[in-house]
């Protein structure tokens, strides 16, 4: 299959707009990757469409947020600023009171993350750290090492990989302490039962994403990973597969 | 007389510390003979005598004129063999790359053996040492750094072991484990090294793209001229390092160092060419080292929060003695990566030189409980055209985060983990003169200076000495003609302590729990 043309072909299908699209993250993720890979200006319009998007329902799209701070810097548009403005202004969730809103959680961190290092002076990125931190104590299990269920857990491997992403590594202490999460988290996830194939899905891509960060042996987990996205292709989930591979470039 | 000291003796050369009270330079040149040979005439109180024969007695006598004024026995080391680098194809015509044939060298020199670098100029990707061998550079040899930074290795921040429970820590830069380019001389856990002569080490930074858009990471962090990583027993005398691509000499977590008489020197515009830093590390002497840079000549340091917190290794128990500091930043500088802790540092008998400050401490919040900062003593040193002489500075505004309301915040906040502590610092038999501010002491509101002493100390301000920030603090003023000011200190004991031409009170407090002026 000829994915490139494929997930073209998904995006003129599937319009920014298109709020309850499940995969809209994968969408914005994969857009933005391909647009630093090939400068090609449909995933840039993809992106900023869907950051329009958002301005324009004044709210974040769980997963989206990524979107604006991309418009933002694309653009230099005040009207991206002042959207993430907006959900900054909302107070801090007390994480520790909310600890297993996963949902929050997954959007909230990286999206205050992005903010610090990028908008925000840096002030609260310990604080950042000290989040994913704290709920991860908080939802770990002794027998396992999950943090709760696989499929929460594989979601706060990909809030971690897209905050360590986003924060300097010379501020290496909260770099670190994220990475340290990372670690154990997949550890636990990848000796844990499978769970539906959405959940191996991510699991796949938090395990390249760490891969292309330079966070985990490549020789030691890159033949998992393309075990298991082999077999999630074998098990017909394409869609997954097919993006997995747009953003893994070359596996 | 005065008694000849003996710092080093290797098999080729000595190094030996003649005190006639001078401070870098002797009050008098002396004549120097060995065996009643001439050897030269000795202008600095640590000075090198080079060309001597391997496991051989020589008596040094010192000369004031025809006057004998000191003299010492000298029983050089043993050598087991010499490797000529041009024995292995090394041509040292400055544009054929040597490094295979040097490093060859290296590599199969056996214990106790010597790997000789004669006149010539020697095009050089970095070298890494090995242990029980001495490097000598002789006298009209320099080795040139390669200037593209697409050839240099490049040594890893942190590497996870097999079995993923431990890292093995290669790079580092600013305090964290980063990825660098690897030094022009690089030591990993090597032991029993000697690495000397009169030659030149030339890092070419001023040729390279290394000083152009310096903050920027590309690749990796900008090499050091020297990096020993893990290393024990090792000596550096005599060469001269110089256009560093960034920080010059850095010993990282080793112990049972010697620096000697090795100048280190630099452009004053050129960035974070640090003379020497030592980092996490014990047991330095630093004797008649020469430095002319563009940032701290000595900056000691114990890395930043992640570092001190996982290794809790100090830098400790270093003398710096008989020093000439000039020009770039500060003369000795004690942080900003400190949150290992620095404790039991002196330097004495120094003199810097139109630097902005003299003895420099920085750290901020977020450094750590570890990073504790105690018994720093100088004493008999004289600074001329020092900005501002004395500044400990525990707001000081590095790092991505450094000008956060966390770390600037005048509000006390709470004392926890992330807070550092400054301890006791003392200056004794102190002159300085021209000037800008006499002294300015920072502390955190939360955990105070615990106790700056000075006894026979004499600040005069220039009168047209220029006006300077003198603690890169946000909210620090620019001054000129100002005496001292202690901002939340516990203590500020202050003897013979005489400040003139200031405009102003002598001493200027906020938040100082005690002055003792006994």
């Amino acid at each position: 299959m000829d994915t490139m043309a494929w997930f073209k072909k998904y995006l003129g299908n599937h319009p920014p707009h298109d709020r309850l699209l499940p995969e809209a993250e994968w969408a914005v993720r994969v857009c933005e990757k391909l647009y630093r890979r090939t400068g090609d200006a449909a995933f840039r319009a993809h992106i900023v469409g869907c950051a329009d998007a958002m301005v324009m329902w004044g709210n974040v799209h769980p997963g989206c947020w990524r979107a604006l701070f991309f418009a933002l810097a694309e653009t230099g548009e005040a009207k991206y600023r002042e959207a993430i403005e907006n959900v900054m202004r909302k107070a801090w969730r007390d994480t520790l009171q909310h600890p297993d809103d996963l949902h929050y959680l997954c959007d909230e961190l990286p999206f205050r993350m992005a903010y610090e290092m990028r908008l925000g002076g840096m002030e609260k990125v310990g604080l950042v750290a000290a989040g994913f931190r704290q709920i991860c104590q908080k939802l770990r299990k002794e027998d396992t090492g999950l943090y709760g269920s696989l499929s929460g857990t594989v979601r706060l491997l990909l809030a971690l990989l897209d905050a360590i992403g986003i924060c300097s590594d010379q501020l290496y202490e909260h770099w670190r302490a994220m990475v340290d999460l990372y670690r154990a988290g997949l550890t636990a996830a990848l000796s844990a039962e499978k769970e539906d194939q959405e959940t191996e899905a991510m699991l796949v891509y938090a395990i390249h994403e760490g891969v292309r960060m330079g966070l985990i042996d490549p020789e030691r987990y890159l033949p998992i990973a393309r075990k298991r996205i082999a077999a999630l292709r074998a098990a017909g989930h394409e869609t997954a597969a097919a993006m997995l591979e747009m953003e893994g470039g070359a596996w | 007389m005065f008694e000849v000291k003996k710092l080093f003796v290797s098999a080729r050369s000595c190094t030996v510390e003649l005190p006639d009270g001078g401070l870098y330079h002797t009050k008098k040149p002396y004549r120097l003979t060995l065996n009643g040979e001439d050897a030269g005439t000795a202008e600095t109180v640590v000075h090198t005598l080079y060309g001597l024969w391997p496991e051989t007695k020589y008596t040094l006598k010192v000369f004031d004129g025809d006057k004998e004024v000191g003299r010492a026995s000298i029983h050089t080391k043993e050598e087991s063999f010499t490797l000529n680098v041009q024995r292995f194809g090394a041509v040292g015509d400055g544009v054929h790359d040597d490094t295979p044939a040097i490093q060859a060298a290296i590599n199969v020199c056996p214990k106790k053996g010597r790997v000789l670098i004669p006149a010539g100029k020697y095009r050089v990707l970095p070298l890494f040492m090995k242990s029980h061998i001495r490097v000598e550079i002789q006298k009209g040899a320099t080795l040139l750094l390669e200037t593209d930074r697409t050839k240099f290795p490049i040594l890893p921040g942190m590497t996870r072991s097999t079995d993923e429970t431990r890292d093995l820590n290669l790079g580092s830069w600013e305090g964290n484990p980063l990825d660098m380019f690897a030094a022009m001389i690089s030591g990993n856990g090597v032991e029993d090294v000697v690495i000397y002569g009169e030659g030149v080490l030339d890092g070419q930074g001023d040729k390279g793209d290394w000083w152009i858009n310096h903050r920027t990471m590309r690749g990796a962090w900008r090499p050091r001229m020297l990096f020993l990583n893990d290393c024990e027993d090792v000596t550096v005398q005599g060469l001269t390092f110089c256009n560093s691509p960034a920080w010059n000499l850095q010993p990282y977590f080793s112990r049972k160092l010697k620096f000697l008489n090795v100048h280190v020197t630099a452009p004053a515009d050129s960035p974070n060419t640090d003379g020497f830093d030592p980092e996490s590390c014990t047991d330095v002497l630093l004797a008649g080292m020469h430095f002319s840079t563009g940032d701290d000549c000595i900056a000691i340091k114990a890395g930043k929060l992640y570092m001190g917190a996982t290794y809790k290794t100090p830098t400790s128990y270093m003398e710096v003695s008989h020093c000439l500091m000039e020009n770039g930043h500060g003369g000795m500088t004690c942080g900003s990566e400190m949150a290992g802790g620095v404790n039991h540092v002196t330097c004495h008998d120094c003199l810097m030189r139109n630097t902005d400050r003299g003895l420099r401490i920085k750290t901020r919040r977020g450094r750590g409980e570890q990073g504790v900062i105690d018994e720093i003593v100088f004493e008999n040193v004289r600074m001329e055209n020092v900005g501002t002489p004395y500044v400990v500075n525990c707001l000081y505004f590095c790092d991505p985060d450094g000008r956060t309301e966390y770390v600037q915040s005048r509000e006390k906040q709470a004392v926890d983990e992330r807070t550092p502590r400054v301890g006791r610092i003392a200056f004794r038999n102190v002159t300085a003169t021209g000037v800008a501010c006499a002294g300015y002491f920072l502390g955190l509101p939360e955990q105070p200076i615990e106790c700056v002493e000075m006894e026979n100390v004499s600040i005069s301000c220039g009168a047209d000495a220029k006006p300077m920030v003198p603690a890169m603090a946000c909210g620090v003023p620019s001054v000129s003609r100002k005496g001292l000011v202690a901002i939340n200190v516990e203590k500020v004991v202050m003897r013979n302590v005489t400040v003139t031409g200031q405009d102003g009170v002598k001493l200027e407090c906020e938040n100082v729990a005690e002055v003792d002026e006994g």
